[in-house]
């Protein structure tokens, strides 16, 4: 019998994929390692490999389909095999915020199908209570006689806001032509084009405000339908989410420094001219993680009830690609070395931009650095990841007069701010916390001994 | 007994009528687009001629007097051409030639017609078709001495011997009109209507046209246009009614001063006799004599012979068989399109309803045809009109306003030296928007289009005006005129200022 | 499986007619004669004109028919052409079947349409087949006259409208007229067509006067009627429920303000569904109605048909009113219940409007 081919399980909390694109037609053979099809998950596209070489039988789900992860989504086995009934997959649940619960209904699929043994991985507890369900709304159940409907079908209008006067509020011819005169159809005056736009775009003539001397033109009719609501992709709905979640439960405050940033930068283009190449990220980075040793809380989480300790360091550093933001995990920065820090950076960084990252580089950060500094901008608080208590707004350094020994002198300046949850963290260490990466960034000597 | 003999009883032929889901009854610009249409759509149709195939317009309407109106037009410039540096002494008109040339032409397109209907996959019989019930037609073969070729149909095809019975499950009737002669004019060949007219080898020395209608004049400016003397003498209180005062005046001005043609109009022609040596008649206390009588007072429906009772229909009061606007009768498998419902009888509306209604019959989404229909006259100067008029306007009780341009004021009418005349706009006074056009002058039956589509599209004078136009053309006179509309007219002088 | 060809010229030695009696006469009143007097007429004026014609059935000659419709025709015409049956009516229909297949035009009547049942494997077997599985050798013109009893209070045997169960079977016409003029003209028509037509009438509008022209006239089979004109409902409709539908289309005008069109099919087989889907196509709503029992009802076929055809021209779903799924009763009251009634209709129409 066929091998059934499965919809993996990204992540330990991801519930339901959808497939982006199928790379094997049915029929094609497949070798080992062949990539099958491509899948979105909540956070980016992954390429999903063949375990086992044979045909593809079968594609039982086709691309676009929200399914649940582990149900079956083909068949792979020897031209001619017998393939098995799959039953359709349900309908996409309304998705739950990406929590610590796991769905106790996920299908689990008969045959043995190989997938990446699921990791440990100790995720916060700070979900809340509420579930927050999906944007879309159900559509509401709406009744209409063909005749009416083909009458709004002529008319190019959207009949589905008109109450009916028919039985169980069905909306019959009547009800139409009172609409109609109501909204004064008679008196739009419509191009050809324009109308025949609307109607295949299914945009509600009666909608669209007139534009070109009082007459609906393909110009109105295109505007009426970029104005339309579009469907978010499934990674920018579940930032927006967790973003949305992370102001509502955790009550943010803000504490911003100066830091003298001149001598550091100094010191790092020797660095450079020598062959060490770092970026400023890295030194930030390599302070923050200093500072946490020193601030166990700021590297806690907190429901608000109780609190829990990470003893690593595993350093978020927020990267925004075109698809939404992500928050690539420098695992155990506490113990790498400021070179070590450096590679590591860089190479999720390019995988971030290739869409490279795994599931578990993508998660797992206790504390994160949100750096505009290229982007040219005076300073910004920013949001804290969900599961973290802290997160460090880093902004542009700038020359700009400063006062040193009384004299106004140019210095190097960058601002820093720190956005914090007062749940855990009060106000007097959030300003020690940040104080601390501000002496460890002007103390060039530090750097020295570490980049030595 | 009912079982004959062994070969009588396996002749199925005889007993199977043939049947098709749509008969057409009557080729012309009605039936034929009707047939082919429903032929596109998928069903198997049939369609019935019992003369010519093409009607009235392809034989002895539309197309003939286009061919002839072709030379008359041509000559008329060559006469006049010393402006443009052109002089012909001695340019003389073969009429026979003409007719030779028109003949041509007729028999080229009805060939056309013929071989469309046969690449849709359409039956042609010839025949005169009669309902023997509304399912049921029955085709009658056609007399046989009114055939050019004894034993072969008026169309060259072998026509019906016996009578044909065929079955339809939905009859689209077009059989069109004919010249209404008045019962009290005797018969003669002097006296004509328009295809008798059309039947001759030779122009008259000089002509009376009965009616001033649009087939009377058009047929009397090529009259003139070819050298003879014509006399039109119109009942009514003026030429050519369905057109606006103004548009009149400009048409008949030029046919009395520039060809010559007499027009007498509020005035019956009475005690009409023919013999031998002319025709004459007696308009009021002036005896009025020529060598032929042109009869143009209209055009009635043709329904003789189609045995309509038999299918449950009646004919209005003045005899034509009435349609709505998806074209179909009071029965409701039976449709009715063209000249015999008794709508404007122009050759395109009839095309325009059959179309819709082969589409209807074939059960696709009822469709209504549309009803604005240019009307084009080909005298000199051609007159174009479409939508509303100034007079049905006033009729309905709406405010309108107009726009007028004249020729004259156009480059390029100048460079030709054709300057006669003027377009006019008519528009809703309060919206702006394009109800009704009139052209008299060069090119008016081609330049009514662009009133046609941007009158149908409605569009606004404001917007027709913004629209370019290219210059130096004809068609910059509705631009022109479409600004005069809003007094701004960039090639006109201003009008006082009060 | 149907011909096309009606009887139009009588051969010659058919042609003269020999009359022993002078004809019975049937009076007008104001140009009107009743329903059975109109299918008298109809049947006398075809006898006449054609000799191949006969006519008969269980008490039809001397009696004059249970209900009285044929007196006089056996004295005019003898009993060569018009004569009584055994209580038989697989004879009856067998033998009109073989007549008809020899060259003879026979009218059969059935006393109640119940017995049609009895005759079931020669209507449906034989007389709708033999032309198609003869290759058209043959045809079978014959007239089967059926009597429905609704209404009359004659119980369960008696009291059928089966019209349903034979337009069901092909080969076989099946007309139902409602009023003197179309019962006369469809007889006529259906005595000239060589198919086999089974001639349904109603006992309860046996006395119904109607305008019968005098001279000579037929009603297509095939075509139907348009009652009355109107453009918010449809009501279609067969025999006596026609009258019901224009009772309906009263009272819905006089109270609501509603016009409603009411279509006399006439005819079941051959239908006529064009003028049908025509109408609903201006309406948008249509109630389909007849006194046959509503399960199994041509009622069904026709509103299957009408949502198919023109769906997307209904404003509301295509109702049907038939008589309730029982079998009939004998008493009176019971029975009207049993039966659509005038405002069964009106019910119908308000349900869709």
């Amino acid at each position: 019998m066929a091998t059934p081919i499965i919809m993996p399980k990204f992540g330990q909390m991801t519930e339901e994929s959808a497939i982006v694109e199928w790379r094997k037609k049915e029929g094609d053979k497949v070798a080992k390692g062949d990539i099958l099809f491509t899948v979105e998950t909540d956070k980016s596209v992954m390429e999903v490999e063949s375990f086992e070489e044979g045909t593809l039988l079968k594609i039982a789900v086709p691309p676009g389909v929200n399914v649940p992860v582990q149900s079956t989504v083909g068949f792979l086995g020897n031209p001619g095999e017998a393939i098995p009934q799959v039953t359709a997959p349900a309908a996409a649940a309304k998705s739950a915020v990406v929590g610590p619960l796991p769905s106790a209904g996920v299908p689990v699929p008969a045959a043995e199908a190989p997938s990446p043994a699921p990791r440990e991985v100790t995720r916060p507890t700070t979900a809340p209570a509420s579930v927050t369900s999906a944007a879309t709304s159900a559509p509401s159940v709406f009744r209409i006689s063909p005749r009416a409907r083909a009458l709004a079908k002529r008319m190019v209008i959207d009949p589905s806001s008109i109450k009916g006067s028919g039985p169980s509020g069905r909306i019959v011819e009547n009800d139409i032509v009172a609409h109609l005169k109501a909204r004064g159809y008679d008196k739009l005056r419509i191009t050809p084009a324009a109308k025949e736009l609307a109607a295949k775009q299914s945009i509600d003539l009666l909608g669209i405000t007139p534009s070109d001397g009082g007459r609906i033109a393909v110009a109105d009719v295109e505007r009426a339908i970029a104005e339309r609501p579009k469907t978010m992709s499934k990674m920018r709905q579940v930032i927006a989410q967790r973003l949305q979640q992370s102001v509502v439960t955790s009550p943010h405050f803000y504490v911003t420094v100066e830091v003298d940033m001149t001598d550091l930068v100094r010191f790092r283009s020797q660095l450079k001219e020598q062959g060490a190449p770092y970026t400023i990220t890295d030194f930030i980075a390599e302070a923050v993680v200093l500072a946490l040793k020193e601030f166990p809380d700021v590297n806690s989480t907190t429901d608000g009830r109780t609190v829990r300790w990470h003893s690593r360091v595993h350093l978020g550093l927020a990267v925004s690609l075109e698809q939404g933001l992500v928050v690539p995990a420098i695992r155990d920065a506490d113990q790498l070395s400021l070179a070590e820090l450096n590679q590591r950076a860089k190479e999720l960084a390019d995988k971030a931009r290739s869409g490279k990252l795994t599931p578990d580089e993508m998660t797992g950060s206790t504390f994160t650095i949100s750096n505009m500094g290229m982007l040219d901008v005076e300073d910004f608080t920013a949001i804290i990841n969900p599961g973290e208590s802290a997160i460090l707004a880093v902004s542009s350094t700038r020359k700009k007069p400063v006062v040193r020994d009384d004299k106004v002198v140019v210095r190097q300046i960058m601002k820093i701010t720190l956005s914090s949850d007062h749940r855990i963290i009060d106000g007097a260490m959030a300003a020690r916390f940040v104080n601390a990466i501000r002496a460890k960034l002007e103390d060039v000597e530090l750097w020295k001994r570490l980049a030595g | 007994m009912r079982t004959g003999t062994q070969a009588e009883a396996c002749d199925y032929k005889g007993k199977i009528m043939e049947s098709f889901d749509i008969v057409v009854i009557g080729a012309g610009p009605g039936g034929y687009p009707a047939a082919i249409r429903a032929a596109q759509l998928g069903a198997s149709v049939a369609i019935v001629e019992r003369e010519q195939f093409g009607g009235t317009c392809l034989n002895w309407g539309c197309i003939p007097t286009k061919a002839l109106i072709a030379t008359a037009d041509l000559y008329q410039h060559i006469r006049h051409a010393e402006a443009l540096g052109i002089t012909v002494k001695g340019a003389s008109l073969d009429y026979a030639v003409m007719i030779g040339h028109k003949n041509q032409v007729v028999e080229k397109m009805r060939g056309g017609v013929k071989q469309l209907l046969t690449a849709n996959g359409v039956k042609q019989f010839v025949g005169t078709a009669s309902f023997k019930d509304r399912n049921t037609i029955e085709i009658a073969p056609v007399a046989q001495a009114s055939l050019p070729v004894p034993g072969k149909s008026a169309t060259g095809t072998a026509a019906c011997a016996t009578n044909q019975q065929i079955g339809a499950k939905k009859v689209i009737v077009a059989t069109g009109s004919t010249s209404a002669v008045p019962g009290f004019l005797p018969k003669h060949p002097r006296i004509v209507e328009s295809r008798g007219f059309l039947d001759l080898d030779k122009l008259p020395e000089s002509l009376l046209v009965l009616g001033g209608g649009y087939i009377g004049c058009e047929l009397a400016c090529m009259a003139a246009q070819c050298g003879v003397k014509v006399t039109i003498v119109e009942l009514l209180e003026d030429i050519l009614l369905l057109l606006d005062p103004d548009v009149r005046r400009e048409v008949r001005g030029h046919m009395e001063q520039q060809l010559g043609i007499r027009v007498l109009t509020g005035k019956a022609l009475e005690k009409i006799a023919a013999d031998d040596k002319g025709v004459r008649g007696q308009c009021g206390d002036e005896t009025l004599k020529a060598q032929l009588l042109l009869v143009s007072v209209g055009r009635k429906p043709v329904t003789d012979g189609l045995k309509l009772e038999n299918a449950g229909l009646k004919t209005s009061e003045r005899g034509f068989i009435e349609a709505d606007e998806y074209g179909r009768t009071k029965v409701a498998t039976i449709y009715a399109i063209g000249d015999v419902t008794g709508k404007t009888q122009l050759a395109h509306y009839a095309t325009a309803q059959a179309i819709v209604a082969a589409s209807n019959a074939c059960g696709r989404e009822l469709q209504k045809h549309d009803t604005l229909v240019p009307g084009v006259i080909f005298t000199s100067p051609e007159v174009a009109l479409v939508g509303i008029t100034e007079q049905d306007a006033k009729k309905q009780g709406r405010t309108i306003k107009t726009g007028k341009f004249r020729f004259g004021g156009l480059g390029r009418a100048m460079a030709v030296n054709e300057t006669v005349g003027f377009v006019k706009w008519i528009a809703d006074e309060a919206t702006d928007q394009l109800l009704g056009a009139a052209a008299v002058g060069p090119h008016a039956t081609e330049l009514i289009a662009e009133a046609t589509a941007a009158i149908r599209s409605e569009s606004t004078a404001a917007e027709l005006g913004n629209t370019i136009h290219a210059h130096p053309t004809f068609s910059e006179v509705w631009m022109e005129a479409a600004h005069a509309l809003h007094g701004d007219a960039i090639h006109a002088p201003p009008k006082k200022r009060k | 499986m149907y011909t096309d060809t009606k009887s139009e010229t009588v051969p010659a030695e058919y042609a003269k007619v020999e009359i022993l009696q002078p004809l019975p006469e049937i009076k007008r009143v104001n140009g009107e004669i009743t329903y059975k007097d109109a299918l008298k007429e109809a049947l006398i004026e075809e006898m006449k004109r054609d000799g191949r014609v006969l006519f008969y059935g269980e008490d039809v000659a001397d009696y004059g028919g249970a209900f009285k419709v044929t007196k006089g025709l056996l004295e005019s015409f003898g009993r060569d052409r018009v004569f009584n049956t055994p209580i038989s009516e697989a004879c009856i229909c067998g033998t009109g079947i073989g007549l008809a297949m020899i060259g003879l035009r026979p009218v059969m009547e059935l006393m109640y349409f119940d017995f049609a049942l009895m005759s079931s494997d020669q209507i449906s077997n034989q007389g709708a087949k033999w032309h198609y599985m003869s290759g058209a050798q043959t045809e079978v013109p014959f007239v089967l006259r059926v009597s429905a009893g609704a209404g009359k209070g004659y119980g369960g045997q008696h009291s059928q409208t089966l019209e349903s169960m034979f337009c069901h079977i092909p080969g076989l016409y099946v007309v139902y007229p409602s009023n003197p003029y179309d019962a006369k003209g469809m007889l006529k028509s259906a005595i000239r067509d060589n198919n086999p037509v089974m001639f349904v009438e109603s006992q309860g509008l046996y006395g119904m006067k109607g305008p019968v022209p005098e001279g000579e006239y037929l009603v297509p089979l095939g075509v139907a009627d348009v009652k009355r004109e109107g453009g918010d409902l449809t009501f279609v409709a067969w025999g006596p429920v026609v009258h019901d539908c224009l009772k309906a289309a009263d009272k819905l005008k006089a109270d609501k303000g509603v016009n409603c069109e009411v279509i006399d099919l006439r005819s079941l087989v051959p239908l006529d569904i064009d003028t049908v889907l025509r109408s609903v196509q201006k309406t948008g709503r249509c109630v389909v109605a007849s006194q046959a029992i509503h399960i199994g009802s041509y009622t069904g076929e026709i509103a299957s048909t009408i949502q198919d055809a023109v769906f997307d021209y209904l404003d509301a779903p295509v109702k049907r009113v038939g008589a309730k799924n029982g079998i009939a009763p004998q008493s009176h009251i019971l029975e009207a219940a049993f039966l659509p009634s005038v405002n069964d209709l009106i019910a119908a129409a308000n349900a869709i409007l």
